[in-house]
C-alpha cells in the first residue's frame, strides 16, 4: 500500500457536483478490547531510514518489523486453527458455541506470546531497530513542544501501517444470563411530576456537632505503588550469558523486552504448557553483572514438554519478557 | 470542536475547508458557559476534568500552544494557567442517625501531567489494574488499623516472594485456608499479599482452573473477614467502616474479574455491560452496606446515572463503570481532578474558537439545524444531500458574528447574544428571542446547503437528545440509528451557583479544601468549592466564596414550549428547600436553625450598585444563578446497562459522507464526559481524513 498523502485528493470544492466525495472506509470501526489483540494492534510507525553521508542506505535484505509481526499473527492463527481442529477431532472443549476454558485461553495466549514476541525480536534485532521505552521514533507524541500530539510527525514521510491479514478471533463465551434489574434503593423520593408541589422530604435535624469532637477523616487512601519509570538506556543492547545444566536435549528460548536492560530479573517457576500434571520447572535464575546471565537447572525426572514463564523486573514487579524451555523426551 | 481542530491542522494544508454551523451565539453545547452580571461565570453545571482525560488535555495543550497568548496581556495565557489540580475529594455518608457526614481524602499527585507522552504505548491491562487495586488494600487496612492498639503489622513480603514459585504461593494459600478463617488481621495481610503474588502468576503463568478456584476461595476468606468487620462496625466508627467498605469493593472487583474472565475476554469490560454496576458488584459479594456507601453513590452522581432523572433508579452499565473507575483511580496523572480557572467556555471553547479562526475556519452562528436530507433509497449508497437550517438572525452588514467579550483581559463568551450585531437586534431583544431554546421557532430566514456545492462531508455534532429533532430522515432510514435513539437515553440536569459573603470555613466547613463532594443528599448530590473563580469575575462587593451544586433533574413536564419555565421554577424551589434544610450538613454556620438559611450571606450584584438591600429572605436567591437543562441538546447522555451496544461509532459507514461526534457515540470510553467527546471528535476526524491514527487515541483500545 502506498504512503498516505492527504494532498493526493483533489480539493473538495474543485470536484464536480455529480462526483461527490465519499469517505474511505476506516480499517476498523470498533475499539480493540481483547487484551492479546490490543498488543496485536498496529506497531508504531518508524521513520524512513535517514540517508547517510553517502546517500540512502541500501536495503539490507532483512524483512521489516511489520512483516515479522504479520508472520507472528499468522502463527497465532495457525495455533488457533489447529487447536480448533484438534478439539473437534477429540470432541474436546473447544466448540464453536461453547466458551473457552480459562486455562485453554491462557495457554494459547502464552503460546502466541512466546512465538509472536520471539519473531518480533528475531526480525527486529538484526535490523538494529528495537522499540524504545516510550514513544517510538517518529511518533507524533514525541516531538510536540507541549508534550501532545504533533501531527508534523504523523505526516512525516514514513511507511504507512499495513493491516495484518485477517485473523481468527476466539469465540465469545456464552451469554452470562439475563440481566435482572436491581431492586430500587432507598434514597431520596422525588416529588411527583408536577412543578411547585414537592412532597415532604426527609428533614434535616439539628446537626449534632459531628465534627467538633473528631479529627479529620481517616487517612487518605494511599496511591498504589507505581512501577519504576526510569528511562532505560535507550539503544543499549542486552548482553546475555547462558549457563544451562541439562543432561538431555532441550531448547531454551528467552525473549526480553528493552525494559529488561540493566534490571535485576527474576523468573517464577515455569508452568507446563502441554505436559498434563507435570510439576513446574524450577531452577531458573538470573544474574546481572553487566551481562544478563541465565542459569537453568533441570532435574532429571522432569517430564518432557514445554514450560514457559514470565520474566519479571524485581524492582517494579512488571513483566519484561518470557522464558520458554522445551524438554525432549 | 475536536473534529474541527483536527481537520484544520496546518499539516493538512487547508485541504479541509471547515465551516461550523452553530445554533445561537456560543459554542460548547452543554459545556458552554457565559458571563452574566458582574462578569460572573454561568455554567450549565459543574465541570471538573479528571486526570485521566489524556486526549482532552492533549488537545487543550496543543490549542494553548498554538494560540501563543501574551501572558502580560491575558490572565490565562497558557495551559498551566488554565487548569489547576483539585486533589481534595469527598464523599458523604448517611449515618444511622440520619445525619450526613463527609469523608474527605487528599489524593496524591500522579507522576507527570495528562497529555504528557505516555511511557508505554498501551498501559492498560486488567492484570495491571488488579495488581494496583490489591496494592491499595494493605494500605487501607493499615489506615483502618491506625486507631487500634495492636502489634506491629507485618510489612509486605512481596519482595521476598518475588522468586517464589506458583507452587510455593499456592501452598502458602492452602495453609492459610486450612485454618478455616482468617482470625487475625495479620492473617488478612498475609492473605492479601499472597493474593497479589498469585494474581501476578495467574495472569502471567499457568491459570489452571484449580488455581482460579483456590484464589476464589482465598477471596471468599478475606471477604468473610471484611463482612465480619463491617458487621461489628454497625453504628460504630464511620471512618473504619468506610475503609472496610472500600476493601470489600476492591475484593468484589477482583473476584468478578476472575469469575467473568475479564482478563482474556475478547470484549474486555464490555462483556459485563449487560449488568447493572451495583448488581454486578452484588453478584460478586458486595454487601448492601457497601453498595449504599458514599463511594458507590458518588460514582453514580458523577455520571448522573439515574434513569429518567429518578434517583430511586440508579443505572450504570457495569463494564463502563468498571473501566471508568479503574482509569479514574489508577491512571490519573498530575491530579485526580483538575479545576478550570475560568468558565468552561472561557477556558476551552474560546481558545479553540480563536485557533480555528486563525486557521481559516468559518463560523455561522444563529443557524438552527432543522433537517439532514438524505439521498433517495433507490439512488445507491445512502448519503446526505442537503442540510436545512433556520437562520435565527441576520448579522448587520452580512459579516461574521463576533461572539467574544473581554472580561479582565480574558476573551469570554457572554451569557446573552450581542443584539447590536444583529439586524433588528433591538426588536429581537425586546421580544425576548431565545436563540438557544429548542422551542424557539421564530427565525429571520432559511438556508439549505447542498452536497457538492456547499459541502462534501458532514460532522453531526449535536447531542443524542436532539437527533430525532434534527435528523429524522436518518432515524427513519437506518435501523441502527433507530435502535440508537430508542435505547441510548439521556437525562435532564439541574444546577445552581451561589456567591457568598463568607468563606468555606466561616460557613462551617471544617475539613480540607477546596473540595468537591459527591454522594450528598438529593436533590443536589454534588458540591464543588469554586472560590478560585472570584479573581476572574468583576463583583463590586467582595465575594468570599463561590459554590456550585448540581444533580439530575426528573422529567417534570412533557416536552413542550412550557417546559423550560416550569422546570426553572421547579429547580428554584429545589434550591430554596435545599439551602434551608440540607446544606447545613456541609455548612452548619450557614443556617440559623434547620429550615432557616442565612439568605443575607448571598452577594447580590445589584445591591452594591444600588447601595441598598434589594431583596430579603429567600427572594435574595433570585440574584444568584440556576439552570434547568431541559433542552434536548443540553441533556446528559446515560450509559445504561444493555444499551452500550446500540451506540454508533463515528467510524460507522452507514452514510458515506456523514459522521457523528459527541460523548453519546461509541467513543471507546462510552460515558458522558469531555474525554468521551474529544475521543469521539478524533474518531470523526479519522473517519474523514484517516488521521489521527486510531492507535494514537489514548484509551480507545482498552479492555
Amino acid at each position: 500500500m502506498s504512503q498516505w498523502n492527504p494532498h493526493d485528493r483533489p480539493p473538495p470544492h474543485d470536484a464536480p457536483v455529480q462526483d461527490r466525495l465519499r469517505r474511505d472506509p476506516p480499517a476498523r470501526t470498533q475499539p480493540i478490547r481483547d487484551v492479546p489483540l490490543i498488543f496485536r494492534s498496529p506497531p508504531e510507525r518508524r521513520p524512513e531510514p535517514m540517508p547517510g553521508p553517502n546517500g540512502p542506505i541500501p536495503p539490507n535484505g532483512h524483512p521489516s518489523l511489520e512483516a515479522g509481526v504479520s508472520t507472528a499473527y499468522r502463527v497465532y492463527d495457525e495455533y488457533m486453527r489447529r487447536g480448533r481442529d484438534a478439539a473437534r477431532g477429540f470432541g474436546g472443549s473447544w466448540n464453536e458455541a461453547g466458551p473457552l476454558s480459562y486455562g485453554d485461553m491462557a495457554r494459547r495466549a502464552m503460546r502466541y506470546w512466546s512465538d509472536a514476541i520471539g519473531m518480533m525480536f528475531d526480525f527486529a534485532g538484526p535490523m538494529g531497530f528495537m522499540p524504545q521505552h516510550g514513544r517510538a521514533p517518529g511518533s507524533p507524541y514525541t516531538h510536540s513542544p507541549y508534550g501532545g500530539y504533533d501531527p508534523r510527525a504523523a505526516y512525516a514521510p514514513q511507511g504507512r501501517y499495513e493491516p495484518p491479514p485477517p485473523y481468527g478471533k476466539p469465540e465469545p463465551p456464552a451469554p452470562y444470563g439475563r440481566y435482572e434489574p436491581p431492586p430500587p434503593r432507598e434514597r431520596y423520593e422525588p416529588p411527583p411530576q408536577r412543578a411547585h408541589a414537592p412532597p415532604p422530604r426527609e428533614r434535616y435535624e439539628p446537626p449534632p456537632p459531628p465534627w467538633a469532637t473528631r479529627g479529620p477523616g481517616p487517612a487518605a487512601p494511599a496511591q498504589a505503588p507505581r512501577p519504576s519509570l526510569e528511562a532505560p538506556e535507550l539503544g543499549a543492547g542486552i548482553a546475555l550469558r547462558f549457563d544451562v545444566h541439562l543432561g538431555r536435549a532441550a531448547e531454551v528460548r528467552l525473549h526480553l523486552g528493552p525494559g529488561a536492560a540493566g534490571k535485576h530479573l527474576v523468573a517464577p517457576a515455569l508452568a507446563a504448557l502441554d505436559a498434563q500434571g507435570a510439576p513446574p520447572l524450577e531452577g531458573v535464575r538470573f544474574s546481572n553483572d553487566g551481562a544478563i546471565g541465565l542459569t537453568l537447572q533441570v532435574p532429571p525426572e522432569q517430564p518432557a514438554g514445554t514450560y514457559s514463564g514470565v520474566v519479571i523486573d524485581e524492582a517494579s514487579r512488571t513483566p519484561v519478557g518470557r522464558v520458554t524451555v522445551t524438554l525432549k523426551a | 470542536m475536536a473534529a474541527a481542530f483536527e481537520l484544520t491542522r496546518p499539516e493538512h494544508r487547508g485541504l479541509y475547508d471547515v465551516t461550523i454551523y452553530q445554533m445561537g451565539f456560543r459554542l460548547g453545547g452543554k459545556g458552554a458557559s457565559g458571563r452574566g452580571p458582574s462578569g460572573r461565570i454561568e455554567e450549565h453545571g459543574l465541570h471538573l476534568w479528571m486526570g485521566f482525560y489524556e486526549n482532552a488535555f492533549r488537545l487543550m495543550r496543543s490549542c494553548y500552544g498554538e494560540l501563543r497568548r501574551n501572558p502580560r496581556a491575558c490572565p490565562i495565557a497558557t495551559f498551566e494557567d488554565a487548569f489547576a489540580p483539585a486533589p481534595v475529594v469527598g464523599v458523604t455518608d448517611r449515618l444511622p442517625s440520619g445525619a450526613w457526614e463527609p469523608w474527605v481524602a487528599h489524593f496524591p499527585p500522579g507522576k507527570g501531567l495528562p497529555g504528557d507522552p505516555l511511557e508505554e504505548r498501551n498501559p492498560f491491562s486488567v492484570a495491571g489494574y488488579l495488581e494496583k487495586a490489591l496494592a491499595l488494600v494493605p494500605e487501607l487496612l493499615r489506615s483502618a488499623n491506625a486507631g487500634r492498639a495492636a502489634a506491629a503489622w507485618p510489612g509486605s513480603e512481596g519482595a521476598r516472594r518475588a522468586g517464589a514459585s506458583p507452587g510455593d504461593v499456592l501452598g502458602m494459600i492452602e495453609r492459610i485456608l486450612r485454618y478455616g478463617q482468617l482470625a487475625t488481621t495479620a492473617a488478612v495481610f498475609e492473605a492479601v499479599d499472597l493474593l497479589r503474588t498469585a494474581l501476578q502468576s495467574l495472569f502471567a503463568l499457568s491459570p489452571r482452573d484449580s488455581v482460579q478456584a483456590t484464589l476464589l476461595r482465598l477471596l471468599d476468606a478475606i471477604g468473610a473477614v471484611v463482612r465480619r468487620e463491617l458487621d461489628a462496625l454497625v453504628g460504630g466508627d464511620m471512618g473504619l467502616r468506610r475503609v472496610w467498605e472500600v476493601v470489600e469493593l476492591i475484593l468484589c472487583i477482583v473476584r468478578g474479574s476472575l469469575r467473568y474472565g475479564l482478563a482474556f475476554h475478547p470484549d474486555g469490560f464490555d462483556a459485563i455491560n449487560e449488568y447493572e454496576w451495583s448488581d454486578w458488584l452484588r453478584r460478586n459479594g458486595a454487601s448492601e452496606r457497601s453498595l449504599d456507601s458514599g463511594f458507590v453513590r458518588a460514582l453514580y452522581d458523577l455520571a448522573f446515572a439515574y434513569e429518567d432523572g429518578d434517583v430511586r433508579r440508579p443505572a450504570l452499565a457495569a463494564g463502563v463503570a468498571l473501566r471508568g473507575a479503574l482509569r479514574m483511580f489508577f491512571t490519573y496523572r498530575g491530579s485526580l481532578f483538575f479545576r478550570m480557572q475560568a468558565g468552561m467556555g472561557d477556558i476551552v471553547f474560546a481558545p479553540i474558537y480563536e485557533v480555528l479562526k486563525q486557521r481559516g475556519a468559518h463560523f455561522e452562528f444563529f443557524h438552527r439545524l432543522r433537517n439532514v436530507k438524505l439521498s433517495p433509497p433507490e439512488a445507491g449508497p445512502a448519503h446526505v444531500t442537503g442540510l436545512e437550517f433556520d437562520v435565527q438572525a441576520e448579522i448587520v452588514g452580512g459579516g461574521e458574528y463576533a461572539p467574544l467579550v473581554d472580561v479582565k483581559g480574558l476573551p469570554c463568551w457572554p451569557a446573552m447574544a450581542d443584539y447590536r450585531q444583529l439586524v433588528d437586534g433591538e426588536r429581537l431583544e425586546r421580544e425576548g428571542w431565545a436563540f438557544e431554546s429548542h422551542w424557539e421557532t421564530r427565525r429571520a430566514g432559511e438556508k439549505t446547503l447542498r452536497v457538492g456545492a456547499d459541502f462534501d462531508f458532514v460532522v453531526l455534532g449535536v447531542s443524542v437528545g436532539a437527533i430525532p429533532h434534527v435528523a429524522p430522515e436518518l432515524v427513519e432510514r437506518a435501523p441502527s440509528w433507530r435502535a440508537m435513539v430508542q435505547n441510548v437515553k439521556s437525562v435532564a440536569t439541574q444546577a445552581f451557583q451561589v456567591w457568598l459573603r463568607a468563606d468555606a470555613r466561616e460557613l462551617g466547613w471544617n475539613r480540607p479544601g477546596p473540595v468537591n463532594v459527591s454522594g450528598f443528599v438529593e436533590p443536589f448530590d454534588t458540591w464543588a468549592d469554586m472560590t478560585h473563580l472570584e479573581r476572574v469575575e468583576c463583583f463590586e462587593e467582595p465575594v468570599r466564596s463561590i459554590a456550585y451544586f448540581c444533580s439530575v433533574l426528573p422529567d417534570v413536564a412533557p416536552e413542550n414550549p412550557d417546559l423550560p419555565a416550569i422546570a426553572r421554577a421547579y429547580v428554584r424551589d429545589n434550591v430554596v428547600r435545599f439551602l434551608d434544610w440540607d446544606v447545613g450538613w456541609l455548612w452548619p454556620a450557614a443556617v440559623r436553625r434547620p429550615g432557616e438559611f442565612r439568605w443575607e450571606l448571598l452577594v447580590d450584584p445589584e445591591e452594591a450598585r444600588a447601595g441598598a438591600p434589594q431583596r430579603t429572605g429567600a427572594a435574595r436567591f433570585d440574584s444568584q444563578y440556576w439552570t434547568a437543562n431541559v433542552n434536548p441538546s443540553d441533556r446528559y447522555v446515560l450509559s445504561l446497562p444493555g444499551t452500550i451496544k446500540y451506540r454508533i461509532s463515528p467510524l460507522d459507514m452507514t452514510f458515506d459522507n456523514l459522521t457523528i461526534a459527541g460523548d453519546w457515540t461509541r467513543s471507546g470510553l462510552d460515558t458522558g464526559c469531555v474525554e468521551s467527546a474529544v475521543m469521539s471528535g478524533l474518531l470523526a476526524a479519522h473517519a474523514i481524513s484517516h488521521h489521527p491514527p486510531l492507535e494514537e487515541i489514548i484509551g480507545y483500545d482498552h479492555p
